[in-house]
């Protein structure tokens, strides 16, 4: 059975925990951002209470040197407050390796073999501190950098030689096919789909003939059906919906979440 | 590739002149064939989409202050263009975190005076909520209630001043 799972965005923090919460608001679990709750980890723990936990986060730059000591410490203390089922992060840079710049926001590696190294050190990193199952993410990808591996044989030897798993955005397998003018089912072949126990949905939108994976519009069909895709392929246990703007009602996202539980039962 | 993407002057030096670019900066040689592989007009539009999320964070952080100063956006972004945003280590959202950096800069930027103080008073209160790190602001009007004002939907005008000394958190 796989979980009708939400991004958890902090103005439903209340409602999530409100007495009054009926059941057509209440995911079977939540999606969660690290950062939200650095500053104020016990609110995470009433959280913990009521929902099953998955980390997501955005700041560990895996592919430039993995998260910094600091980042790393206070990522261990929440996960040791609430256990956590997984802990998530990309398979992206967002600082430079000297500290210099954050970027705030996921670019592409360079798919080569010292950059797979680093990538696995950070993930056994990872996997050594916080004593959990950890996946990485395929972003969308702005730009395409030539190194001297394949998308298929980087991911192939990252999940082989670290046993981490993907965290599957079919949302930005599809509108990066669009982006490219591919068939969106052939770069899901390249990916660990065997090891894809969480699946990413979101919508995006279109800045002239460019998709933008903004994760501020409904999920749309054509991700419903690239969802459908993987069945029998992934042992999806977690169907998170992500929405960062134009948020809708708890009660709305919630039913985009159980409509791809729904479907996914259903195929 | 972080520093093309978040570095205005050099990603436009760097496409002017790619290889002189990379040389002068001692990147090997796989690691040029590979930048200068990059399409030109997918690096500016992932380096604007860049500077875009970062507005956004920040206006969200002050929305008191980016209501009534609607350049507030336009200016930081410019700003932020010449000024990446250096690996940092504190518990601030990004927003709250690029609002202090910014803030010297941004302070003398907005006008009238008292919306400039409120638009620091703005930042450093939220920031010491978040952080619980003491800070304190020397004002020159009644910041607490001015704010009260503008979230009842009042825009002050010409404010009284009323000189005191806040702490925070």
């Amino acid at each position: 059975m796989s979980l009708a799972t939400v991004g958890y965005q902090p103005v439903w923090h209340e409602r999530l925990l409100s007495m009054a919460l009926s059941p057509e608001e209440r995911p079977d679990a939540l999606q969660i951002v690290p950062d939200h709750f650095f500053a104020r980890p016990a609110a995470l723990e009433a959280l913990a209470e009521r929902y099953p936990l998955l980390l997501h986060d955005v700041g560990c730059s895996l592919a430039s040197g993995g998260p910094d000591p600091q980042r790393l410490g206070r990522l261990k203390d929440l996960v040791e407050r609430v256990r956590p089922v997984a802990f998530t992060d990309h398979l992206a840079l967002t600082r430079a390796p000297s500290g210099q710049i954050d970027l705030g926001h996921l670019c592409p590696c360079w798919y080569t073999e010292d950059t797979l190294q680093t990538v696995i050190d950070g993930v056994k990193r990872l996997q050594d501190t916080l004593s959990l199952p950890v996946a990485l993410e395929n972003i969308a990808t702005p730009f395409e950098l030539p190194g001297s591996l394949s998308e298929a044989e980087f991911w192939s030897a990252l999940v082989e030689r670290t046993g981490c798993g993907l965290l599957l955005d079919v949302t930005n397998v599809l509108l990066d096919a669009r982006n490219r003018a591919e068939d969106p089912r052939r770069r899901l072949g390249e990916l660990p789909l065997h090891t894809a126990r969480w699946v990413h949905l979101a919508g995006g939108r279109a800045d002239g003939a460019y998709w933008i994976d903004s994760h501020s519009e409904p999920v749309e069909e054509a991700s419903y059906l690239l969802l459908r895709e993987i069945v029998g392929r992934a042992p999806v246990e977690m169907l998170i919906v992500e929405r960062d703007s134009h948020l809708p009602s708890l009660r709305e996202l919630v039913a985009e979440a159980r409509e791809a539980k729904r479907r996914w039962e259903a195929a | 590739m972080a520093i093309l993407a978040a570095d205005e002057r050099a990603r436009q030096q760097f496409l002017l002149e790619p290889e002189a670019w990379l040389l002068a900066r001692g990147v090997p040689e796989p690691a040029r064939r590979a930048l200068r592989a990059l399409d030109p007009v997918a690096l500016t539009r992932y380096a604007e989409s860049l500077l875009d999320k970062r507005t956004s964070e920040l206006l969200s952080a002050v929305p008191h202050a980016a209501r009534l100063f609607p350049p507030l956006g336009p200016l930081y972004r410019r700003w932020l263009a010449r000024h990446p945003s250096p690996s940092r280590d504190d518990v601030l959202s990004p927003g709250l975190a690029e609002a202090l950096r910014a803030l010297p800069f941004l302070a003398r930027q907005i006008e009238p005076e008292w919306l400039a103080e409120m638009f620091v008073y703005e930042v450093l209160s939220r920031c010491s909520r978040r952080d619980g790190q003491p800070r304190w602001l020397r004002a020159r009007w009644p910041q607490h209630r001015l704010l009260q004002q503008v979230s009842r939907g009042d825009i002050p005008l010409d404010p009284d001043e009323e000189p005191r000394r806040y702490t925070f958190p």
